[in-house]
Parts: C-alpha cells; structure tokens; sequence
C-alpha cells in the first residue's frame, strides 16, 4: 500500500512540475512604418534568417519584426535578399527554399510561400513578373549545371515559367525590355528580353555579381576572383552600355569583396564597393567610386571587421554598413554620413547581409 | 516552476521522515568498478554507472545516457541525429570522449557524435568532470567520459540478449556473449539499431491553417560489432585484444516545415569506425605495467561524395610504483602517427604526437590524499602548454557518516583539429592550441545505516578557456583564429537515496546543474555577444527520478529539464523550457534456467512539444517494448 501511496505521489509530483512550467514568448510592438529593413541572412542550413528594423530619425532598431507581426512565426529559413515591389516585401530564402510574402507595413505574411523552387538568390520586380535568380540544384562536384531564372506571377503569386541563364546566377536588373543576369559561377551575362524570353550572352573575365545603373545610364557590374579562381588583373567593375550590350571601362578594384557588394549613391554618381585587406590583413573596407570620373578615391572610406553587407540610403546619403561577426553570433549595423564618419551602430540578427530603404 | 519544486521538496522531507518506521534490511551493494587513473583524481567529480544501470542501457546511446544521467547538457540536432555534448558550458570538442584511452574525437571535425556511441557493449562508463589534460591529454577542458570494458574472465558461457520494438519504426536487437575458461575469455557484443523516425509534428501554415507534418529523411541505421580476447598470462599478467567496428548511417533531420508541401531535402551522413588495442598489464609486487598498442580507423562519407578519413597508431606505455603504502608515482609515455585522407588537404600529409607524463599520489595523513599530474604533449608544429594538475581530498568520518572535501586545480588544452590546421590554404599550422583553466572544489556526503543509503555531492567550479577557436572571414577567405575567450563558473549537485524495504528497495534522485558561461571576447572588438551566455548553453538543468523495486518488479520514473537557452543570436533568439518524462516498467521471470526480463517504456509521457536545437522536431509520446533474455 506504502508503494502505491509512494507512485501516485510521483505522479502527482510530476504532474505539478509539468503544468507549473511556463510559457517564454514575448511580443514585439509593430515598429514604425519609414525606415530601413535590415535583412540578417542567418547561419546556413540553421533557418535564423530575421528581419530588423531601423528608425533612421529616432536611431532605434527592433530585431525580428516579421516574426514580432506574425505571433511568433518566424520565416525559419537563411535569407538571401528582400525584394520589397508595390506593397510587399518578396523575401527570398533557402534552406529551405521558398519566397514569402510580406506586406511591408505591418510585415504580416500576405499568403503562404511559394516552395516549389531552387536555390533562389536575387529577385527583381517588372510588370506583373517577378524574376528570380535561380541555382537549382548542386551538381555532382558542387557544380551548378540547372541554374535558371524562375518567373513569379505577381497576381497569382505563382511559379509561371523558368529560362535558362548561365550557371550560378546571382545579381538581376532590368532596363526596358531587357533583363541582365549576373552568372557568377562562370564569366557571363545573360541578357533575357522581357517579351520573347529569348537570351544572349555577354563575355567577362571574371565572376560577375551584382548590377547597378549609374547616373549616365550605363551598366556597371562588379566581377570577382571567386575564391582566388580569376586573377586580380581581372577583379573590379566593369562597365556596359546598354543600348548595344558592348562592354566599356573596367577599373580594377583590389581586394573587391567576393560577394561582389556596392550600393548607389541616391545621385547616382558614386559607387561603394566592399573590400578585403589582403591576407594576411583581416579588416574589411568601403571604398568610393566616382562613376562620372571613373575613378576609384585615393583611399579607404570605411574600415572595419567582417563587413559583409553594404547600401545607401538614397535619400538620406547615409551609409549603411552590416557587420556579420563572421556569422557567430548576433551582426551589427553601423550608420556613417558620406565622409564615412560614424553616426550610429545597432545590434542585429545573425549574419546580416543587406538593407532596403522604404 | 518554483511551486513545483517546493512541493518535491516537501514530499522528499515526508518520505525522509516516514522512513524511521520502515523496516530495515541490509542493503543490496550495488557493484562499481574503479578506473586505472581514478587513484590520482581525489580531488575531482567522477560519477559511474552502477551495474543495475548497466544491465538496463537497452538501445541508449551516450547521448541518451547523459541526457537522462547527468546534468551534462547535449545539443541533438533533431531525434538520434548528431548529437554534441556541451561539459560545464565548453564547447562539443571540449571534452574527451575515450574507449580504454582512446581518444574517439574525430581528429579533423575535433568532436564525437554522441548518439554513435551504443551503450549496450560497455562494462562501464565514466563521467570525469572538470579539466583533466594532465590524465588523458588533448581535449579534455570541460570534462571527460571513459568507456570500457573489463575482463570478467567468464568460466563457461553467458549470453545476454537484448530485443526492442518501438514507436517510430524503432527496432534494436542487443546480443552479448561471454565464453571462457576462467584463464581466458572472449567477449563478443553486436547491436543493431534501426529508427524510421518519422514521428509527427505540428504547424501552423501562414494562413493560420494547422497541419500533422510526418517527419521525413531521419532515417537511422546503426551497427555495431564488438570484440574481445582476455588471456591470463603467468601469475600477474593479463593480456587483452579488443576491437570494436561499427557504421552509423543516418539521414540528416530537415529543419521543421512551415508549410505542408515544403520540401524536405534529404542530405546523409555515413561512419565507419574501425578501432583496435592491444593491452598487457603486469602486476608485480611493488608496481603495475601497463602497456597498450591501438589503431584507429575514422571514415565519414557526407551524401556518398566527400570523403573526411584518418587512420592513426598510438601506443603508450606507463609503469606505476608503489614507493611506500602512502607514496605511488607513475610514469609513462605515448606516441601516435596520424595519417589523414581529406581531398582538400596536401597529399602525403601525416603527423607525429608524443606525450610524456607522470602522476604522483600521496596520503600525508589517514584520511588526506594529495596528487600532482603532469602532460607535456609533442604535436608537429605545435607548441603544446604544460598541463599540470593539482587534487586533493580530506575525508571525515563520523558515525554512519563519511564527508569527503575535494579541491582541484588545473591547466587543460586542446590540439586544434587537422581541418583548422591543414584544410587547403587556408588551414593554419601556426594556430595555438585552446587552453583551458579551472578550479573546482566540493564535498561528498555518503551516509549508511542499516536499510538505507543516501549520497550528496555538490561541486562548484569556475574556468576559462582561451585562445578558442574561431573560423572568420579575412578577406574573401575564411579562416581559424585564436580569437575567443570564455569564462564558465557553476555548481551541480547530485543525490541519491535508498532505502530497503521487504522485497526490494526504493530509490530517489536528484541532480541540478547551475552554469554561467559568457564570452568574455568575441570575435572583433565590438562582437555583439561580448558578455552574454553562450548559444545552446543552458543555465540550469535537473532531473528527478525515482526506481522502485518489489518482488519481480521494476517500476522507475525519470524527469528530466532543461532551462531556456539561446540560439546562435544570443540577444533575439530564445529556445523554450522543457520537462521529460520518462516512465519505466518491467517484470523479470525465470524460465529453467533463463532469466527474462519484459520492459515497457513510455517516453515523453506528457507529449511535451519541444526542441533541443532550434527548428529540429522532436518526437512527443512514444512507447518502447523490450526484451531481455539471460543466459547462463
């Protein structure tokens, strides 16, 4: 009898223990609606990519506010870039793979996220068309043989149609009725037009990355060794008109990050760039380039470690910078006028990799 | 939380107080082997499985074990999937993992995955807390587990068989078999584990719509081989040859889904471990030698296409002398050539390690004992620090009680691993090694009166680990540094009570782990974790059991709890708590002359909804139905 008394005890023991134990989750009061969208990238494969924001005039971050708006769902994937288009927000990710959809301002999610995709990277809006940089899936040695641009219907919200592009497509922009794509596991660029999806092919001598259009008009592109693989000869920004797609002047840029970052000054006449000391230096640096002069300042702009991600708010001229702490823990943002002077510097999510102004 | 421990605390006083009118019989002694080193720890924690825990280990592995047995917090990336140990708030290769002083870190990842490790095949296991470089070598910062096995020099033939059929497509199958003559012996043990894993799960779609996910690619499939060959030779020697294979396949858990028709990519991971040693030891009157040849195989293959391989020969010798009765000292040596097959490191590439090292005990009085340890490791390249280490205890007696005081101190290290030395370009040859230091001081209580039986233990400990490690960007490379500090201080406390009654006996116990682990310098100057508690570090941690024993009855319970933690965003990202429950029965019978044994398990019993590493499901109730046969 002693024994039963002593189980029920146990149980009723653990039955205290249990209901006693109580619930963590906060909640996180809706930020303003101006202001800048950090986008922390997040640890690979760990799902923590998170959305910040900043409130350039009050100097105040609120970290997590997707999931802050959505009763703790978090958006549980790493995330490449944010694509805000109209109203929404495309929030590109992978690992696991998917587009979600917020609306900008309250960041709620607008649907549920489109999955059937691959490897997606960059996004760029057109039309009622969405068109997304695509790697597909890894080859046999870590090659990318199926990269593509995926089309997103804007109405339906919906996977529409794939083209073809080179292999490892990375940075999309479009001009008119063209769309360049940024092929940065070889060293080209294909041009897709809008109407007959039809591609051609532009021949670089590095990886190039990402796309701005100065204020001229004319196409810059940044190319990058790829972990050492194109000669530094070959390393910077190289120019193409794009009225006949030839290529101008290419400037090197030592050290060019191998992200192949810059951001546009609101004017569109300067372009910064990020860089790495060489080894064994191991700090990170912003450096102006002058698109009217085409030619890159004397010296650095911005020092720092880890930077990792880089834009400008082209309103404000203020640059904003993103510390990712070697993707360890929490990244930091920090906030410099045009001289590179620095106003402000806030903690973020882990890895933060980019920036959108609203 | 409180309310509920507020209420154990009030029942353990009823049943502390109830137990005067109880009857009293001696007690059952409940068999625990002592470990070749464990003469020159006096003043460090070691906690052992007895041999009751043992005999029901079924299909646990390391990982299980310590998470049911000690407050030893495990990082499990979804459901027996890699499994990594976190010892006092130290990292997953901060602790050395050893078979008979084999190191089983993988020498180029540096860690052990802990749910590889079956616990069915071991005679014992060890959790050694606290630095202990000086004893064991590289690795062993935070803490250290011993796993082996002992000649048990069978006369005749014992066979103990194991069956398991669980929820989630979990099948395991144990077999142990004992043969010899009393002179010689061979042991041989296999098991087999196979796990579907695909357990349910709920979410909630953004529409706000909920679904039943099913889990997909966890699949595990283990199994493992073991074998040894234990001859007496002449009047005080003993050889032994043990060997143990195993290969661990599983599917990697996909992070938890947040719409129905995500995908779920499945990536696979496959071990073979191939490990050998060759032990003689000789007794004499004065002393004891002991000598060991090993040979370590380590194979991972990632998706069938990279290939991470070491093979690696070590053989130690030491002798221990008894100088006087209160006055032994040993010495020894160890040398090891690695040879590892990485596709990014250079071709040809292999190592040379050496070790020497010595230990002293003394008993300056009856009831005082006093060690000092010492390593000195030769790596290729390396220079390797000192690692001394200090340990002493001072035991009273009173009564029906014994209070024994330890203090320790120490200075421990790490080898950095052959990844962060030699992977392509960008591995660093002259990286130092980690180092750790720590001191440690507690008590233990141990009371017996006839009938009944109660052990408290509490240790409190604080330690630094510098020079860790770190892989960051340097231009568009990334490298390993020496960046990272760390500073841990905690206490744990464990007890245990029993009690004798007519037919069996009942037992209850508690463990509770407090810990502080902050980084005292990141990876930069301004690293925002600066001064915040390690990611995946819990700050407290407890368990509560409780076994009863009657007649042909096992009845046992086991809560165990783990404090929030926070993911690798130290400052936004927060994991919940949780509570397991773990519910245990079985009835053993005989039948002629076979012993059997019938358990049922429920795990989880409360279908708890949590995650041990963040976005990795977690499996809620499930059942487990064993049987265990005795042969003799």
């Amino acid at each position: 009898m002693k024994i039963l008394k002593f189980v029920v005890l146990l149980f009723s023991l653990v039955g205290i223990l249990v209901f006693s134990s109580c619930d963590n989750g906060g909640n996180i009061a809706p930020p303003k609606l101006t202001g800048v969208i950090i986008v922390n990238e997040g640890n690979f494969g760990q799902g923590n990519g998170s959305i910040s924001f900043y409130d350039e005039e009050n100097m105040a971050i609120t970290n997590n506010v997707v999931k802050g708006a959505n009763n703790g769902q978090e958006i549980g994937s790493t995330i490449q870039s944010v694509t805000p288009y109209g109203a929404v927000g495309y929030v590109i990710c992978n690992a696991t793979d998917k587009i979600e959809f917020i609306d900008l301002e309250d960041y709620k999610y607008l649907t549920n996220p489109v999955t059937n995709i691959s490897q997606p990277r960059f996004m760029i809006g057109y039309g009622d068309r969405g068109y997304i940089t695509c790697w597909g899936p890894w080859g046999d040695n870590w090659d990318l043989p199926d990269s593509y641009v995926a089309v997103l219907d804007l109405v339906s919200n919906e996977i529409v149609d794939s083209i073809e592009c080179g292999s490892g497509p990375e940075g999309i922009i479009g001009l008119s009725n063209k769309i360049y794509v940024a092929n940065s596991y070889e060293t080209t660029i294909t041009v897709i037009d809008q109407f007959t999806s039809k591609t051609s092919t532009i021949q670089l001598d590095a990886a190039p990355k990402h796309f701005e259009f100065d204020a001229n008009g004319q196409l810059w592109v940044t190319v990058t060794s790829s972990f050492g693989t194109y000669p530094p000869e070959f390393v910077g920004l190289q120019s193409i008109d794009p009225d006949n797609d030839t290529k101008g002047t290419f400037v090197q840029i030592p050290g060019l990050s191998d992200k192949g970052v810059m951001a546009l000054s609101g004017d569109g006449q300067v372009i910064y760039l990020l860089t790495a000391q060489p080894w064994p230096g191991t700090k990170t640096e912003v450096w102006a380039f002058n698109t009217i002069t085409k030619t890159l300042e004397a010296e650095a702009l911005i020092s720092g470690d880890n930077f990792y991600g880089l834009s400008v708010n082209p309103t404000t001229g203020k640059i904003y910078v993103a510390d990712a702490a070697g993707f360890q823990g929490n990244g930091r943002i920090i906030v410099y006028d045009m001289e590179g002077n620095q106003l402000d510097e806030q903690i973020v999510g882990v890895g933060p990799n980019g920036f959108l102004f609203k | 939380m409180r309310k509920g421990l507020f209420f154990y605390l009030l029942f353990m006083a009823m049943i502390l107080g109830a137990r005067a009118q109880m009857k009293t019989v001696e007690l059952d002694e409940v068999m625990i082997s002592s470990l070749p080193f464990e003469k020159f720890i006096s003043g460090s924690k070691v906690e052992k499985a007895d041999s009751l825990q043992l005999a029901e280990m079924g299909q646990k592995t390391l990982a299980t074990y310590m998470q049911q047995n000690t407050t030893v917090y495990i990082k499990e990336r979804g459901n027996r999937m890699l499994a990594t140990v976190s010892f006092r708030g130290t990292g997953s290769s901060h602790t050395g993992v050893y078979w008979h002083g084999i190191n089983l870190n993988s020498l180029t990842l540096g860690n052990t995955d802990f749910n590889s490790v079956p616990m069915f095949l071991f005679d014992e296991i060890a959790v050694e807390y606290g630095g202990a470089s000086s004893l064991h070598g590289s690795d062993a910062i935070g803490g250290s587990i011993h796993l082996s096995s002992v000649p048990q020099w069978t006369d005749g033939v014992k066979v103990r068989l194991r069956q398991d059929f669980g929820s989630f497509g979990n099948y395991f199958t144990g077999v142990r078999l004992n043969t010899g003559n009393g002179k010689w012996e061979s042991k041989t043990g296999f098991t087999l584990q196979k796990l579907q894993n695909n357990f349910k799960y709920d979410i909630t779609d953004r529409l706000g719509d909920r679904y039943e996910i099913e889990q997909k690619n966890a699949a595990v499939g283990n199994y493992a081989f073991m074998q040894e060959l234990n001859r007496k030779v002449a009047k005080n020697g003993y050889f032994s040859l043990k060997g143990w294979f195993s290969k661990n396949e599983h599917q990697i858990q996909p992070l938890m889904v947040t719409t129905p028709d995500e995908e779920q990519e499945g990536d696979r991971i496959l071990d073979r471990n191939l490990r050998v040693i060759a032990v003689y030891e000789h007794f004499f009157a004065k002393g004891q030698l002991n000598s060991s040849l090993a040979y370590v195989w380590d194979y991972q293959l990632f998706n069938e296409s990279d290939v991470i391989e070491t093979k690696r020969s070590e053989a130690t010798v030491d002798y221990e002398w008894e100088v006087r009765d209160n006055f032994t000292l040993k010495a020894g040596g160890n040398a090891k050539y690695i040879v590892p097959n990485v596709w990014s490191y250079e071709e040809d590439l292999s190592e040379w390690r050496g070790d020497v090292f010595f230990s002293m005990r003394a008993e300056p009085l009856d009831n005082w004992l006093v060690n000092l340890n010492g390593r000195q490791t030769f790596v290729q390249n390396i220079q390797a620090p000192f690692a001394p280490s200090f340990s002493t205890s001072y035991t009273i007696a009173a009564g029906q009680a014994m209070l024994t005081f330890r203090l320790q101190a120490e200075r421990s290290y790490r080898i950095p691993t052959f990844n962060d030395r030699y992977w392509g370009e960008l591995g660093r040859p002259d990286l130092l090694p980690e180092r750790g230091y720590s001191i440690e001081a507690g008590h233990h209580l141990q009371w017996r009166q006839s009938g009944h039986s109660l052990d408290f233990d509490i240790a409190a400990y604080y330690m630094k680990v510098d020079d860790w490690i770190a892989w960051k960007p340097t231009g568009n490379l990334w490298r390993p540094y020496n960046l990272k500090k760390v500073g841990a201080g905690g206490i744990e406390a464990n007890g245990k009570y029993k009690w004798q009654i007519s037919h069996g006996f009942i037992q209850l116990r508690g463990m509770y782990a407090w810990n502080v682990t902050e980084l005292l310098k990141g990876i930069a100057e301004n690293d925002p974790a600066v001064g915040y508690q390690l990611p995946y570090t819990p700050r407290h941690r407890f368990g509560l059991g409780a076994s009863v024993l009657w007649k042909k009855w096992h009845f046992s319970i086991d809560n165990t709890y783990t404090g929030t933690r926070t993911g690798i965003d130290v400052i936004n990202e927060q994991l919940d708590d949780y509570l397991l429950t773990d519910l245990s029965v079985s009835h053993s019978f005989r039948l002629g002359q076979q012993a059997f044994s019938l358990q049922g398990q429920v795990l989880n019993v409360f279908d708890i909804e949590y995650q041990n590493v963040k976005r990795y499901a977690m499996p809620g109730t499930n059942y487990l139905l064993s049987i265990n046969i005795l042969i003799n």
